[in-house]
């Protein structure tokens, strides 16, 4: 019977999932254990035999992402156990675990070139900034996902350290990267692309060799009931308070503002005005309603169709990177959900 | 993107644009059509009046919009 050595592999871990406490202890500064803690265990015994978690480095989540040098001090920790690979997490949805998950990933892939893996939630803060550059199994929401994600990561973590090819289905389950791969094909593009038409025309089947990334679509929110809506106004146009009194960007915006529109039944040029450097705000500027049409929700209002939300929440949406869009929507998401709003309308230029 | 993240969290949104087809593709999943980039609830061509009512129908039109049960990124007019 031959005996295959397993792959020798570094967990990292928040201080909860290490069996250290909860908030009260996420100020936990890095240290490391030899061998597996909590959920490597699962690791191990999930891979029959082929992981074998030699050290397990253990962070807060509080000392993670309030102190510049923990990403070095976790890194160096992780090294000194020479690796094969490393799997983060799965931090699933949580926002300060998953930056550190993801961190220390692309981190380690750097520096120490060693095959990484980690584990998201589709709504983690952490997905857009680092899908490009490590692989990201999708995961759900919380920790009960744990029985079925972590042997996934297991089996494309050492796949991937073997130099393996992962199955259709095992890279269905990896966030897509959004990257191309050079291949050398025998015929031409000319070619193949003669007799991907012909195949189409014959109704015979044919792959693409370019599918479409595809962004994650959000399933529709729920449609809110008649009777008056608690409704707010939202705009990426670079609505702001007249002489930019919050310094806001005019693009590549990096957070939004909120306007309070309370005492107001119409927004006037004397009180607002637009920053944002990707259209002619002239129009606008001139009558900022035909941006945020404050005027005509006031009348709706009247009517009891709708009880507007006091402020009005507003970013300059161009040339704005997609993780910051994500963060600002987040952010509004939030705060409108935390003043029980159900509906908003959005203007966008 | 903003709109996404307010219909993840079951917020639903009525999104007035004019470039339709990125509202779709990007994941607006209730568009209301408007007239230009440049004023998308106005028209300066109007008189003041008629700007105002042309306003509230885009509002009622964005009202019906959230209340309206859609499976996939719609248009509604």
């Amino acid at each position: 019977m031959s005996e295959t050595q397993p792959v020798r592999v570094v967990h990292y871990i928040n201080q909860f999932f290490g069996g250290i406490g909860g908030e009260e202890q996420a100020g936990t500064p890095p240290h490391a254990k030899e061998g597996s803690v909590g959920p490597g265990r699962l690791l191990e015994m999930s891979s029959q035999g082929k992981i074998k978690v030699i050290g397990t480095v253990i962070c807060g989540d509080n000392y993670f992402v309030e102190n510049e040098g923990a990403l070095d001090e976790v890194v160096k920790l992780i090294e000194q156990f020479k690796p094969e690979g490393v799997l983060a997490g799965p931090a699933f949805s949580a926002g300060r675990y998953g930056e550190a998950s993801a961190s220390v990933c692309k981190a380690v892939q750097e520096r120490l070139n060693i095959p990484v893996i980690t584990g998201l939630g589709p709504d983690s803060t952490a997905l857009e900034t680092y899908r490009r550059y490590i692989p990201i199994v999708r995961t759900g929401t919380s920790a009960v996902d744990m029985k079925n994600s972590m042997p996934v990561m297991g089996t494309i973590l050492y796949k991937t350290i073997k130099g393996e090819a992962l199955t259709e289905e095992e890279q269905e389950k990896l966030y897509k990267r959004g990257l191309k791969k050079n291949v050398i094909k025998e015929k031409n593009a000319a070619e193949r692309a003669i007799e991907m038409l012909l195949a189409k025309y014959r109704g015979e089947p044919f792959q693409t060799e370019i599918p479409m990334v595809k962004r994650e679509t959000v399933p529709p929110a729920p449609p809110v009931q008649s009777g008056p809506i608690r409704l707010a106004l939202v705009t990426d146009g670079g609505l702001i308070l007249k002489g930019n009194p919050e310094g806001m960007a005019g693009g590549r915006s990096k957070r939004y503002c909120r306007i309070e529109i309370k005492d107001w039944s119409k927004l006037s040029p004397d009180d607002v005005e637009v920053n944002h450097f990707g259209y002619d705000t002239r129009y606008v500027t001139e009558d900022p309603n035909r941006l945020v049409p404050l005027d005509a929700a006031r009348h709706a209002e009247q009517e009891g169709k709708i009880i507007l939300h006091p402020y009005i929440y507003s970013t300059a949406g161009v040339a704005t990177a997609i993780e910051d869009a994500a963060r600002i929507g987040k952010g509004i998401a939030q705060e409108l959900l935390d003043a029980g709003v159900q509906a908003v309308i959005l203007t966008s230029t | 993107m903003i709109t996404r993240e307010l219909e993840r969290v079951g917020i639903p949104v009525a999104q007035v644009c004019t470039v339709i087809n990125v509202a779709l593709e990007s994941g607006a999943n209730r568009v209301v059509p408007s007239q230009s980039v440049l004023y998308p609830t106005g028209d300066p061509s109007l008189e003041a009046e008629a700007e105002l009512a042309l306003r509230q129908n885009l509002i009622n039109q964005s009202i019906e919009a959230v209340q309206a049960e859609v499976e996939e990124p719609s248009v509604i007019e």
